[in-house]
């Protein structure tokens, strides 16, 4: 456990503003993202789902938001981000450190259900396996 | 999804990091840091040609997919109002069970040609009903195939 812990991110878990529909339209009209299952509760039902989820990038931002504001944006070289579930208008999303091994670094996203959202491994500049 | 659009480039063009779209990122994001978050990631691969512009060569269906995952490696970030090119290719798309995968890669390079960044957006599509019931019948072809021999 020690070696676990010592390979964890120095993060303290931040829980990001709760999601509104006209911030995740603002995103998807940042990154030009027509997809309606963004925008469109609608055509989200048609995809199956109980409404619109928030984009790709815009959960990588919620994650990289707590990542740069620990370190700063010039230590972070890589992040790779695993979706695992939806993230719908309203949710607030807390990114806490957690590890998966010896050497990666990882993140975890929560709703405020508990639900995990997404994960990520980070790797930092000067990191061995950089 | 078309799987013979393996390894093709399908966008290759320049774009400018738009001031305004810098802006509408950082006010979904209402954070102190939202700027700098904002300048790691202004573009989406998959659409930074255009919105049809990936999505539709690999046919990837929006009602039967999402976006799975996505991996960056960055250089620097990008800086407002700047020119770079970028290079949109299919890094791998392949036939898993019940679903399509593919990986669709940008790369990010500034006019002297430097890496910006790198990054790859993994699409997962669940298989129309139809074809999942061919994949079926094809299997019980073969099973009695071998049962007849």
């Amino acid at each position: 456990m020690s070696e676990q812990r010592m390979s964890e991110l120095d993060l303290s878990p931040a829980t990001a503003p709760a999601i509104t529909r006209e911030a995740m339209r603002s995103f998807v009209d940042g990154v030009s993202d027509p997809n309606p299952v963004h925008t469109d509760p609608e055509f989200a039902a048609t995809a199956g789902l109980p409404d619109v989820v928030v984009q790709a990038s815009h959960t990588t931002a919620l994650a990289l938001d707590a990542l740069i504001a620990r370190f700063g944006a010039d230590a972070i070289l890589n992040l790779d981000v695993r979706l695992r579930g939806p993230i719908f208008p309203g949710d607030e999303v807390t990114v806490s450190p957690v590890s998966y091994g010896e050497l990666d670094r990882g993140v975890e996203l929560r709703n405020q259900r508990g639900d995990v959202v997404a994960t990520g491994i980070v790797v930092m500049r000067g990191d061995p396996d950089e | 999804m078309n799987l013979e659009t393996l390894g093709q480039v399908l966008v290759e063009t320049e774009v400018v990091v738009e001031p305004e779209s810098v802006a509408l990122l950082v006010d979904a994001l209402g954070t102190p840091h939202a700027s700098e978050v904002a300048l790691r990631l202004p573009f989406f691969g998959p659409t930074v040609g255009g919105g049809d512009s990936v999505v539709g060569p690999i046919d990837l269906s929006l009602e039967r997919g999402l976006a799975g995952g996505q991996s960056f490696e960055w250089h620097r970030s990008f800086r407002p109002g700047e020119r770079v090119s970028v290079v949109v290719s299919v890094e791998d798309i392949i036939d898993k069970g019940t679903l399509h995968l593919a990986t669709v890669l940008s790369e990010y390079r500034d006019t002297d040609g430097e890496l910006i960044q790198r990054q790859r957006t993994v699409f997962v599509e669940r298989k129309p009903a139809g074809e999942l019931s061919q994949d079926a019948a094809a299997d019980d072809g073969s099973a009695a195939g071998e049962s007849a021999s």
